[in-house]
């Protein structure tokens, strides 16, 4: 009998779809993985699984969930706990400040009675028992063959071992049925990796069902029984790992059409180089850069992909001097200076953030502000002298937004609209007509088309097209592989902070898998 | 055990060891005859030590400093104002006082931690600005409407006008009438024999932490000896004073310090119960949630509940220790004595060592005794160094503020330190040294 069994599940948010009846399940004793790609569904499905109130507030899922055979209605966290169902979380749940068995136990504790609680009869004014939750942790600590202290401040601890105080704490819990490991490996190093996957099959020995997200191919084949691939929202199969190998895991959790627009011009091989990056580090918050060199071509569009917390994103907020950068860039010749974002934009480098709300737009200022500001600060243009005062020339900036309205069809009721109330599509034209403005020789676009319609999607896709025929240089980082594969002349993969290789648009689907899942170099052996 | 560095030390401590250089700096220049010192010191020691007790909580819970204390103390003043107005004196005068305080500063600190869980974050500057408002309020009720609309039975409580309450309420003359000194008067002690009694506590406190350390670590915490050997020492010290000719005159002449054994012996009552609170589930929600109130919730406590009850704890405890410093000082300034306690209990916690989020019982008392200490003695060295006594007043003020300003700058400073180096090391968190001494950050 399965412990975890979800059937037939599906959800949509607000008219989309999700989920489309996706099965899955788990037995006693299993690990489980369940593959996909961001935006696969795994997390929905987990949202469901858990009861959180995401799910609650937009009108539910359709299917059933049952453990033990039991069907059941999960409808919070905690409800969730008490079936015995625990979570290790990709960002950890621990106090940093508390020791490691004051994490296990985190209002889990164990008390002894006192005179007031005696009295008062209020479990919350009994005394903690640090001697016995020291010797809870210590148990749990003890199943997972970890040796630290459990005084041990978590706060000093490796990443590693935080991992490690996560499942102690579930494994604490009594009646755990079903353990959820939410990407642990991806925060860890490969040794580390390996000690969390032989904890994982110590506990599967126990008779707990595992269910194992990852997007490393090599991990779902060295410790998974079974795996379960999600794309788009849909379940593509089930398999026993022996029957399967790393090069269908990654066709299957890829595959799918790829258009490829038509291009007028394709890039020679052998182009000039318009900036050349050499060992770039970038420390970015959750897209850290571990040291990517590559070489850009005059003229070419460049993706940059890869799945998402591997470092893509990283790489063009480095080289605007968004983040803290260290490595060294040479731009048309010259010697770029790192970490200082005016410079990049004086050097004639343009970008459009990933984070349209957050940087990419000032969201309380009008149409025409946002297009022409970058340009008043860096190049000094739409202004005028009076006396000594220098003022925005209005009539200009007029003309120029009314000019980048109709050229980016920015749909809207006037150039002196607040740019907040447009929609995401629009505002991401906002942000591209504000790079154009600048006449950049290279733009950087990151996730242009993330949050918004297919329509505006088509139209920013050819604009960028049309600025590439123009003769400008375009790094497109996204999320999203066969937009990077219907316009790219080549696209980098990005893994861990690194480069794993650098693709054609019409390579093959397990290509582009398995260099999204790190194991490229490993299968092909480095082939190219 | 935690690797000694003396940078680390001396970094952790500035703002401490600031003071107790200033200190140190101020008594050797005002050559103030010690036991007048010492005397002085006991009744401010006295005074304050309830009130910055009362901050602890909000701390520990993630709450910052809680200059919200005001709004305890003016329910403490209310019930001093009512029992003065009835005529209630002595100890059962004072016990009505707290009595009668309970129920509105826990009204009261219901409404500010509801308050506080509206502005989650700014909840220093909102407690500070509510502390202005709430002393609006006070100024309507006690020069407005007291007389007029409330009637006050006792007329010479009253402005000759007829409506308000005088600027200062004379709370008795220390022999029986009124609250004043009903407390201190049960017990004193001359001073050699109180600090032996309270020092050979003390070590048996610590000779009892040091057994029961076994029992909870599996091995004795011998860094528990040192507080245990320096605690005996001083009852040694205190004992010889007591009982013997040793020491020199001007020394002995301490022993015309009377210690009011009663009150001392409710603030170390009140140390021990923050002490007991902190131990039990409710402390540790307490502290769970001051760390991280997405995983405390996570985790099933509940946030907005534990905060609330830490800011009702906080001004009850604010409420009974500001009674407590009426008691001792005999005199009730209406319509400033609750103003600045905030401000001094806050300063006094944080030149203990305390910080926006980490606060103790013995910070709280180290802090009331370097802060007063240096606050009775800066007129006497301003009259030493400038021969004028009013510099040494406007030091008072520099050494409050800049006490609060020096300490949260450092506080900001080393956060912003720390996560400056945490943001430049290149690879980011991962990068963790795959092999550390896990036994290095052992508590």
């Amino acid at each position: 009998m399965n412990v975890l069994e979800m059937k037939d599940i599906s959800k949509d948010y607000f008219g989309n779809r999700v989920l489309k009846n996706v099965n899955l399940s788990v037995k006693p004793g299993e690990i489980h993985a369940l593959l996909g790609e961001n935006g696969a569904g795994k997390s929905t499905l987990m949202n469901i699984l858990f009861g959180m109130s995401v799910i609650q507030t937009t009108g539910g899922f359709e299917g059933e969930v049952s453990i033990n055979g039991q069907p059941t209605n999960i409808v919070s966290p905690h409800q969730a706990m008490d079936e015995g169902i625990g979570m290790v979380h990709q960002e950890f749940m621990l106090i940093p400040g508390f020791t490691i068995s004051e994490n296990v136990k985190l209002n889990r504790e164990l008390t002894k009675h006192n005179l007031v609680s005696a009295v008062t009869r209020n479990p919350r004014m009994e005394t903690i028992d640090i001697a016995r939750n020291a010797k809870d942790a210590r148990a749990a600590l003890d199943k997972l063959d970890i040796g630290i202290d459990e005084y041990t401040r978590v706060s000093g601890l490796p990443v590693g071992y935080m991992q490690f105080v996560e499942i102690a704490r579930e494994i604490d819990k009594t009646g755990l049925k079903v353990l959820v490991f939410d990407e642990p490996t991806a925060v860890l190093t490969e040794s580390e990796a390996l000690n969390l996957m032989d904890a994982m099959k110590k506990l599967a020995n126990e008779g707990i069902g595992i269910l194992f997200i990852t997007h490393r191919l090599d991990e779902v084949i060295y410790c998974a029984d079974r795996v379960t691939i999600l794309r788009d929202g849909e379940w593509v199969a089930t398999k026993e790992t022996d029957d399967t190998n790393v090069v269908e895991l990654a066709e299957l959790m890829v595959g799918r059409k790829v258009e490829i627009l038509p291009k007028d011009k394709k890039v020679a091989e052998d182009a000039d180089i318009i900036m050349s990056i050499s060992d770039l580090h970038v420390n970015m918050p959750g897209e850290t850069v571990k040291g990517v060199d590559l070489e850009i071509r005059k003229g070419e569009i460049l993706g940059i992909g890869g799945l998402a917390g591997q470092g893509k994103i990283g790489i063009a907020n480095g080289i605007m001097g968004l983040y803290p950068t260290t490595g060294s860039i040479t731009y048309k010749g010259k010697t770029l200076k790192l970490n200082d974002t005016k410079s990049t934009l004086d050097s004639g480098i343009a970008f459009v953030s990933e984070d349209r709300r957050g940087i990419g737009l000032l969201l309380d200022s009008s149409i025409e502000d946002n297009i022409a500001i970058t340009s008043m600060q860096v190049k000094g243009q739409f202004l005028k002298k009076a006396g000594p005062f220098t003022l925005r020339d209005k009539e200009a900036i007029r003309e120029h937004a009314n000019q980048m309205i109709e050229e980016f069809d920015i749909r809207c009721l006037g150039p002196n609209q607040f740019s907040k109330r447009l929609s995401g599509g629009n505002q991401q034209k906002v942000c591209l007509a504000r790079a154009v403005t600048l006449a950049p020789d290279l733009l950087l676009v990151s996730e242009p088309t993330r949050g918004i319609d297919i329509g505006a999607k088509k139209l920013v896709l050819d604009n960028l097209i049309k600025l590439n025929e123009e003769g400008m240089t375009i790094i497109m980082t996204s999320s999203e592989l066969a937009e990077l594969r219907s316009i790219s002349d080549r696209i980098v993969i990005v893994n861990e902070g690194k480069v794993e290789g650098i693709l054609h648009p019409e390579d093959s689907d397990a290509d582009f898998g398995l260099m999204m899942a790190g194991t490229y170099n490993k299968v092909r052996g480095g082939a190219k | 055990m935690r690797n000694f560095s003396l940078k680390r030390f001396f970094i952790d401590n500035i703002v401490t060891i600031i003071f107790l250089t200033l200190t140190i700096a101020g008594i050797l220049i005002a050559q103030q005859p010690i036991h007048i010192l010492v005397n002085d010191i006991v009744r401010r020691f006295a005074r304050n030590t309830f009130l910055v007790l009362a901050l602890i909580i909000p701390v520990l819970a993630g709450m910052g400093l809680n200059f919200g204390i005001v709004v305890g103390a003016m329910a403490a003043q209310a019930a001093v104002i009512f029992v003065a107005d009835m005529g209630w004196n002595g100890l059962f005068g004072l016990s009505m006082a707290i009595l009668i305080s309970i129920p509105i500063s826990i009204i009261l600190g219901w409404m500010i931690g509801k308050l506080l869980n509206k502005t989650r974050g700014l909840e220093m500057i909102t407690s500070l600005l509510l502390s202005l408002f709430a002393q609006g309020v006070w100024l309507l009720i006690y020069l407005a409407l007291m007389g007029r609309f409330i009637p006050i039975r006792t007329k010479e409580l009253l402005i000759p006008g007829g409506i308000g309450i005088r600027n200062t309420v004379n709370l008795g003359d220390g022999m029986g009438t009124g609250i004043k000194y009903s407390l201190a008067n049960l017990s004193q002690m001359p001073f050699f024999l109180a600090m032996t009694v309270f020092l050979g506590i003390l070590s048996l406190i610590y000779l009892v932490r040091y057994l029961r350390s076994k029992q909870i670590k599996g091995q004795r915490d011998k860094w528990l000896l040192i507080p245990l050997a320096v605690s005996l020492l001083g009852t040694l010290i205190m004992f010889l004073g007591h009982s013997t000719m040793l020491y020199p005159a001007s020394i002995l002449r301490l022993n015309e310090v009377d210690i009011p054994m009663v009150t001392y012996g409710l603030i170390i009552l009140v140390g021990l119960f923050v002490n007991w609170l902190i131990n039990t589930k409710l402390g540790q929600d307490f502290r769970s949630v001051g760390q991280s109130q997405s995983i405390a919730a996570v985790s099933g406590i509940n946030v907005d509940r534990t905060r609330i009850i830490a800011m009702i704890t906080s001004t009850v405890m604010a409420a009974m220790g500001h009674i407590f410093l009426l008691e001792n000082l005999g005199v009730l300034n209406t319509y400033g004595s609750h103003v600045s306690i905030g401000l001094y209990s806050v300063a006094a916690l944080l030149v203990g060592g305390a910080t926006v989020n980490r606060a103790t019982v013995g910070q709280a008392f180290l802090g009331v005794l370097l802060f007063h200490t240096l606050f009775y003695i800066a007129p006497f060295a301003g009259k030493v160094l400038l021969n004028d006594a009013q510099n040494g007043e406007y030091f008072r003020n520099i050494v409050a503020y800049g006490a609060i300003g020096l300490s949260l700058v450092l506080y900001a400073w080393k956060q912003a330190n720390h996560a400056h180096n945490k943001a430049m090391r290149p690879e980011g968190d991962d990068a963790a040294p795959a092999t550390i001494d896990l036994s290095a950050d052992t508590e």
